[in-house]
């Protein structure tokens, strides 16, 4: 059987051979107490390093999803009384927006702010629902959808004058994108190690620091909370080798990487124009995600394509988040404007490390036969 | 897309991970067709646990979509499961709550082989490059040159025979589905074809019953997914007169004597149900049978239309034996049915489905 085309990198990606091999010697050559202290705070160097912090900033979770899970939940506690109003997008990821959902159904006053029809968060109605009782904004850095990129610094800097706690989403940005989190006006930052060729089960968390303890409060909560204080044998000491070394070989070739997802994409971008039959393409932003494509089918249902495209030998997705095979219109595609029934015909196609130009060519080639 | 260039090898089977269909993609896959299958999603009640569904499987489980991915890695075939949720509630859950609501007793397999079946899964097996879409019913169909049409006939396991659910099919469906299971002799056949795989046999609820209420209790469904709730009423007598009060409309259907929650020291039988006013009409044994009835949105399978009486069989439900009747045009989907000997319970809501001999002649909605 021929080899299958992986075209769905912002869902996860393939671990590299490298990562792989630490992970393994970590389990296999290694008694507890060879896991040592040093090349603990070697590995978390290594991941701060590459987000730009420092890494007493930093927390290890599972994953992404829990991340963001733990970040809301653990400030929205210790906001004060007349601060109770906090905000968010429309096109979040569910692992924000449910966290939402479910702290409205406890009283808080929320805000979903809308998109225009490239995704991109209206900083006008931004600045107007902003006001002397928000508390607490979470935004997705990169949409990992359509790949459209949200004003955060611009959001931030407003937030930043008004004491108002701001995290952001960026498990689609690190790698993606060059930049130190520390120099970004966010309080927080969540990512995760499967989006950039480390292993699954393993996310961060950056907190900047600051006066009111918040650190304290945050580290009670941790499993993997502070490797500075004391070692704990139980902890899953090889996924935090593997973080480390994913993110080190990241940090070294991250701007040929980001310049080579870049030029796949605008090869990308001009097979899909130039099909004939009309596909579309969602939010087309100068500065979107280097690796994310999302496009229309002028007739076909998405779950039809990807199943097509699978039979094909590519695996794709339809971008939404899918519990047992269940496909409906993605929120996010919606909000941007789409009709159900065009939101249903809407892939996700992401580029990553492995990805070719050959690749792409061939990837068209399929797509003549669906549209 | 363009049905042209469907591909006449190529069949999407509806596979729920229990004998049937899992034979069905079987026998089709060694007669030489290249076989996807899938997992239909249709209905998620928040109410019942997924432990609930579990323990009794059925088709529209989580377990299900589990259960027919590994038969479908077994016997070698891609598996997908798609989401048919949305044209399921508007075509089959809200029809079974609408005819409930009005004192009807609808029949929800047949409205979802006629619009999700054989009408959505059909679509996307089109949107899949395939010409077929195949099942696990026991009925054959096939193309009758002569008449220039394709027929329908009841399986060689007349016991397990499900004609009377597929009454409504166009010819443009009928053209397109696949149902291999019509010429097996027996249940037992299939059943020992499907051992060589991992089906769990004996455990799977019979897909008989309603897919979507696994626990069996429709009332409660009703009350949980709609405007339904209980609202005391009267028995009344075939003149009118008032014998006692009941709970709800929905609580009965024609025909029904246990559970009326009021003795009258003789046998009583539900006689008909009168949503409008509320009332539940009761009589004696005798009264439950009539022999008259008007059908409405009728199909035929070997004619577009009845023009003239056609004296053939019929069946008033899915269990009843076909009896001998004669069929009158009323309108262009109407018509009315007399039967030479009188019926027990013909229920409004029910398909009244036609025979001749083992051929499915179609059927109608029973007024």
């Amino acid at each position: 059987m021929k080899k299958k085309i992986f075209l769905d990198y912002a869902a996860t990606t393939p671990i590299r051979d490298e990562v792989a091999d630490v992970i393994v010697d970590a389990y296999r050559n290694k008694s507890p107490l060879e896991l040592s202290l040093s090349e603990m705070r070697k590995a978390k160097a290594n991941i701060a390093t590459l987000i730009g912090c420092e890494h007493s900033n930093l927390y290890l979770t599972a994953c992404g999803s829990e991340s963001n899970n733990v970040l809301i939940n653990t400030i929205v506690k210790l906001l004060p009384e007349d601060k109770k109003h906090i905000m968010t997008s429309e096109i979040e990821h569910p692992s924000v927006l449910n966290v939402f959902k479910q702290l409205e159904r406890s009283g808080f006053e929320v805000s979903y702010l809308k998109v225009d029809s490239n995704g991109t968060i209206r900083l006008d109605e931004f600045y107007r629902r902003v006001n002397e009782r928000t508390g607490f904004v979470s935004t997705l850095f990169y949409n990992n959808e359509i790949g459209t990129r949200q004003p955060i610094e611009k959001m931030g800097r407003y937030l930043e004058e008004r004491h108002i706690f701001f995290h952001v989403d960026g498990v689609q940005a690190v790698y993606n994108e060059v930049f130190n989190v520390s120099d970004l006006p966010v309080d927080a930052m969540s990512f995760s190690a499967h989006k950039l060729y480390g292993p699954k089960g393993i996310g961060g968390l950056y907190v900047k620091s600051s006066e009111g303890g918040l650190r304290g409060t945050l580290k009670l909560g941790f499993p993997y909370s502070d490797y500075s204080s004391e070692l704990i044998f139980s902890e899953n000491i090889p996924y935090l080798f593997g973080f480390g070394k994913a993110c080190e070989l990241a940090y070294k070739d991250r701007e040929a990487h980001i310049e080579y997802l870049d030029t796949l994409k605008t090869h990308l971008i001009r097979a899909l124009l130039s099909l004939e039959g009309g596909i579309q393409i969602n939010a087309m932003n100068p500065d979107n995600h280097p690796g994310i494509v999302n496009f229309r089918f002028p007739k076909m249902d998405a779950d039809s394509a990807v199943i097509n495209l699978d039979m094909m030998g590519f695996a794709v997705s339809t971008g939404s988040a899918c519990s047992s095979g269940a496909v409906s219109a993605s929120h996010v595609l919606l909000a941007l404007g789409l009709k159900e029934k065009e939101a249903k015909r809407c892939i996700r196609v992401s580029l990553g490390h492995f990805t070719t130009e050959e690749d792409i060519d061939q990837f068209a080639s399929a797509l003549k036969a669906l549209v | 897309m363009n049905k042209q260039h469907l591909d006449k090898q190529k069949v999407i089977v509806g596979m729920s991970g229990g004998v049937d269909s899992t034979v069905a993609a079987y026998q089709l896959k060694k007669m030489g067709y290249e076989v996807i299958g899938v997992n239909m999603r249709l209905w998620q009640d928040d109410f019942l646990s997924e432990a609930h569904f579990l323990k009794d499987g059925g088709c529209c489980s989580l377990s299900s979509v589990e259960d027919a991915r590994r038969v479908c890695a077994q016997i070698g075939i891609p598996f997908y499961a798609l989401d048919f949720k949305t044209v399921f509630k508007e075509t089959v859950v809200d029809y079974f709550i609408e005819e409930y609501k009005h004192g009807r007793t609808p029949n929800p397999c047949i409205a979802c082989n006629k619009f999700v079946k054989f009408d959505a899964l059909l679509e996307k097996a089109h949107q899949l490059g395939a010409y077929y879409v195949a099942t696990g019913h026991y009925a054959k169909i096939f193309y009758d040159a002569s008449v220039e049409r394709y027929l329908v006939e009841q399986s060689n396991a007349i016991q397990k025979d499900q004609t009377y659910a597929i009454y409504n099919l166009t010819q443009d469906q009928l053209k397109h589905i696949l149902m291999p299971l019509g010429e097996f002799e027996s249940k037992e056949v299939v059943r020992q074809i499907a051992s060589q795989f991992d089906v769990q046999i004996s455990e799977k609820s019979d897909s008989q019953e309603i897919c979507f209420i696994p626990d069996q209790d429709y009332v409660g469904f009703l009350k949980r997914n709609s405007d339904i709730q209980d609202k005391k009423g009267n028995f009344v007598d075939l003149k009118g007169n008032v014998l006692g009060t009941h709970l709800g409309v929905v609580n009965f259907t024609v025909g029904q004597r246990k559970g009326l929650g009021v003795t009258f020291g003789k046998p009583m039988y539900v006689i008909s149900l009168d949503a409008d006013r509320n009332q539940v009409v009761l009589g004696e044994d005798d009264a439950v049978f009539r022999d008259t009835l008007m059908a409405d949105t009728v199909n035929f399978i070997p004619f577009d239309q009845l023009e003239v009486p056609y004296v053939c069989e019929a069946k008033i439900r899915y269990s009843a034996k076909p009896a001998k009747c004669t069929l009158y045009p009323i309108s262009k989907d109407e018509i009315k049915v007399v039967f030479d000997t009188p019926q027990r319970a013909i229920t409004p809501g029910q398909a009244v489905v036609f025979y001749e001999g083992k051929s499915l002649v179609g059927g109608g909605t029973i007024q």
